[in-house]
């Protein structure tokens, strides 16, 4: 490492500042870290490289990455650019677990089509803020729950179920939950990884029910245990048995460690809402939170089934795929804009 | 035959015609029902190709290429610069019966302003509306999403229309899409008749 390299990673950083600057976002907590990381960029490029010892430009550099990867899930996160009624949904399972107002979901798009995974550098890794805070005096007031998701996917609300098995990830460190089950029952590592995938699992299906098995077993199909993940059956099969109230040494001891850390239960979160209208090409009322998962599940189930409402009025398989990802769409959107419209107009 | 406000109220109330979401029965005129601009747009911008070809030549740029994908949330604003076509949508999802069609126009305080609209939508439709704004004003315009900018008139006709008879194009579409005018199959049979 030596102050030129430092100074061309600066640079290349604060290429990628400069056409974020225009960034719009329809969250002004977003504005609000964004512009931390502008001044935090500031700081960092006033500094005289040459005066620094090898571990001072390391140190800067870790930075440096940390402030490219918050543009890089900001600028993924903007309006036109999000899938917004996704991330409404995210927000409101958030909710449940977390009421400090602390955590952004972000989003960052990737070319790889199975792309989905959670990273917690810029939501759980504090040692960063404390940095900035002793260091360069920036207070960031919110972390970024960083969630990647597929390019060509980002609008595809059957796929999308995936975001909420990710969220559970964030659930999971975010309290320690893994971690200190597996001091207090001696999990192997390969275990302990195995827990957290069915943590996460069964996180996801208190939302959204048998609806991430259905998308688990199109991406990992009949896969056995590896080391980074549980065979696809074991994991089906315990969120089959959580959904059904059947008992799992496993599930067992996720429900009880959950709520001895958490003091939030493990539990079938759902609301089922019927799918007459979806049948009926059009999107469905929704009044509560809890339906409003139930819609990944309505999709779900109309796509796997055949559907003779469509199929009788000549609609093709691409059309109805077009169809039902509209009807979700527009069902959360439509849930969304009523909440708020409610709240501004006196009854 | 025009429907007065007691018969689209009622046609609305029996569940005949479907209006998601219906913020205020405030938009219920003495025969026309007001519509909300919704938060999608589709906004033309000129590109690297100097025309947009509508003839369905294969070898065109793609219509979709000619507009940008912007969003926005309800109470939002957006710009429509002079002469410039943004596409959009209503904010209301609607489900039309097959008896009956809807004339679109702007509000009087929009046409006001230079903006046109002018569209049927047909019997049996469901979906959002499409909203094909232009702004005729040399000035642009600012609009704030989720007003009330155009109106319905609901007509009855005296047999029922079967939408899904035939292959639709736009059919529960929620978002605004270009025009698929290429895909005419019409298109195919008149360029044979030169060649």
């Amino acid at each position: 490492m030596s102050p030129e390299l430092i100074r061309l990673h600066l640079s290349q950083l604060k290429k990628a500042i400069i056409k974020s600057e225009t960034n719009k976002y329809a969250d002004n907590r977003k504005q609000e870290y964004h512009d931390n990381i502008l001044t935090l960029f500031e700081r960092i490029d006033s500094l005289d490289f040459s005066k620094c010892s090898i571990s001072e430009l390391i140190h800067y550099k870790y930075i440096i990455d940390f402030c490219f990867i918050s543009i890089e899930f900001l600028d993924n996160s903007i309006l036109t650019v999000i899938p917004h009624e996704i991330v409404y949904c995210l927000e409101k399972a958030l909710s449940d677990w977390d009421d400090t107002n602390k955590y952004i979901i972000v989003i960052s798009l990737s070319n790889d089509l199975n792309g989905f995974w959670f990273n917690s550098m810029l939501s759980l890794k504090e040692i960063y803020y404390d940095i900035f805070k002793a260091d360069f005096s920036i207070f960031f007031k919110h972390r970024l729950i960083q969630i990647t998701l597929p390019k060509y996917l980002s609008q595809d609300y059957l796929a999308n179920v995936v975001l909420y098995h990710e969220l559970g990830h964030f659930i999971d460190q975010r309290y320690g939950i893994i971690e200190k089950l597996s001091s207090a029952i001696s999990l192997t590592n390969i275990e302990k990884i195995h827990y957290g995938e069915f943590f996460s699992d069964i996180f996801a299906s208190q939302y959204i029910g048998e609806a991430s098995n259905y998308y688990l077993h199109y991406i990992a199909h009949e896969a056995p245990d590896s080391e980074s993940h549980p065979s696809t059956n074991s994991r089906i099969d315990l969120v089959e048995k959580f959904l059904n109230g059947k008992t799992d040494p496993i599930l067992d001891h996720l429900k009880d460690a959950t709520f001895k850390i958490t003091g939030k239960e493990l539990k079938d979160r759902r609301k089922i809402i019927k799918d007459d209208d979806f049948k009926a090409f059009i999107p469905t009322n929704i009044v509560s939170d809890e339906e409003l998962h139930s819609i990944f599940e309505i999709g779900w189930r109309l796509w796997k089934n055949p559907l003779p409402e469509y199929s009788d009025k000549h609609i093709g398989e691409f059309d109805k795929y077009r169809i039902i990802n509209s009807l979700m769409e527009k069902s959360i959107s439509n849930y969304m804009v009523v909440n708020k419209w409610n709240k501004h107009v006196p009854h | 035959m025009y429907l007065t406000k007691q018969e689209i109220l009622d046609l609305y109330k029996s569940g005949e015609l479907i209006i998601r979401p219906l913020l205020s029965e405030g938009q219920f005129g003495a025969m026309t029902l007001d519509l909300r601009l919704g938060t999608d747009f589709l906004v033309s911008f000129q590109g690297r190709e100097p025309y947009i070809d509508a003839t369905g030549d294969t070898e065109c740029r793609p219509i979709a290429s000619f507009f940008q994908e912007t969003k926005r949330l309800i109470g939002e604003t957006i710009f429509l610069h002079p002469h410039q076509t943004v596409l959009c949508s209503s904010l209301e999802y609607f489900k039309i019966p097959n008896n009956i069609f809807l004339t679109l126009s702007a509000r009087s305080s929009y046409s006001r302003l230079g903006i046109s609209i002018t569209s049927i939508v047909q019997p049996g439709y469901c979906g959002c509306l499409s909203l094909e704004l232009t702004n005729n004003n040399n000035n642009a315009l600012k609009l704030r999403v989720g007003a009330a900018i155009l109106q319905a008139r609901f007509y009855r006709l005296e047999k029922d229309v079967d939408y899904f008879g035939v292959a639709r194009k736009y059919a529960c579409q929620v978002r605004p899409v270009a025009s698929k005018v290429n895909s005419d199959k019409e298109l195919e049979i008149l360029k044979k008749l030169v060649e």
